[in-house]
């Protein structure tokens, strides 16, 4: 009898286990495609990973230069390895690249005359909500204190 | 005033929602508008061994075309490019991306040669300079070098007389 509790024991755990290996594992089933670079500091790699993930690739739109095989994400790719090996900083990078291409190469816009709107409104917002709940709060304060 | 806030809300959706309706969201407006042609350094592909530098983009308004051999719809533009030059006073110069020289000089043979110069950048990398994302693209430029409008997709009679040749006349006057 032990052994059949095991065997249920064992079943009622399987899909969530199988289910949270998946969800664990899954990254590693992901196609890394800029296997050929190779660094020579860590520093540079984690520079280099950090330009690719950031930049769009304008072919596949909604991809960036990591997952994007689009030969114009394999250029760019290179290009921006080569900047890396040149000694070229992070931001140096990105700022040619959107030099060349806009904004929209990028999916962290920078701070300026257009986008400030973009970021400064969840700010806004939160401002805006709150002094309205101030205002309520202060008006039931004084219907309160009135009764 | 309880009802003007949530209208107010509306209109400044509406507004946005309008403006996003007229927009093409493929297009995407160029930085380098306005500003000189990166420098660049390139074989001609027409005469091997001569080297092509910005200076071919001065003292005459230059419509840059961006093509390659494996690309289909570059040949839809080809009759209206091989008629361009006969009737206005542009120069057109071509830039060949990511082809190869053999391919590239037996697409000229088959469509005819619209070119009086050809870049040719098989690595694609004057072409990231430039902004280039998709062929065909097309680039004016104006007697000083430069860059003053730029075409994604083939080159129509249409946009060029709409977009291009008004262009070039408001800025000649």
């Amino acid at each position: 009898m032990k052994s059949d509790k095991l065997n249920r024991n064992f079943l009622t755990w399987l899909v969530p286990g199988v289910f949270i290996a998946t969800i664990f594992f899954v990254n590693l089933t992901q196609a890394e495609p800029n296997e050929i670079y190779s660094f020579n500091s860590k520093q540079k790699r984690f520079q280099f990973e950090e330009v690719i993930h950031e930049m769009r690739c304008l072919v596949c739109r909604n991809q960036n230069l990591a997952d994007s095989n689009a030969p114009l994400a394999n250029d760019l790719r290179l290009v921006i390895y080569q900047r890396i090996l040149r000694g070229e900083s992070v931001d140096q990078i990105k700022n040619y690249l959107i030099s060349r291409y806009g904004d929209f190469i990028s999916f962290k816009p920078m701070f300026s005359r257009i986008t400030f709107f973009l970021w400064l409104s969840p700010f806004i917002l939160l401002l805006a909500v709150l002094s309205i709940l101030l205002i309520k709060f202060k008006k039931f304060d004084a219907r309160i204190s009135k009764n | 005033m309880r009802a003007i806030i949530p209208f107010i809300i509306l209109l400044i959706l509406v507004f946005f929602f309008w403006r996003g309706l007229e927009k093409d969201p493929n297009l995407l407006p160029s930085p380098l508008i306005n500003h000189k042609v990166p420098e660049f350094s390139e074989i001609d592909l027409l005469k091997n061994k001569s080297i092509l530098k910005n200076e071919i983009f001065l003292r005459h308004w230059t419509l840059l075309v961006v093509w390659s051999s494996w690309c289909l719809t570059c040949a839809d533009e080809q009759s209206f490019l091989l008629n361009l030059e006969k009737k206005h006073k542009v120069t057109l110069f071509g830039l060949n991306y990511r082809d190869e020289l053999k391919s590239a000089q037996q697409w000229l043979r088959q469509k005819g040669n619209p070119y009086q110069k050809i870049i040719f950048d098989p690595q694609g990398l004057f072409a990231i300079d430039l902004g280039v994302y998709g062929v065909p693209e097309s680039y004016l430029i104006d007697p000083q070098g430069i860059l003053r409008y730029k075409h994604v997709g083939p080159l129509t009679e249409n946009i060029w007389v709409k977009q291009m040749q008004t262009l070039i006349d408001k800025r000649s006057k």
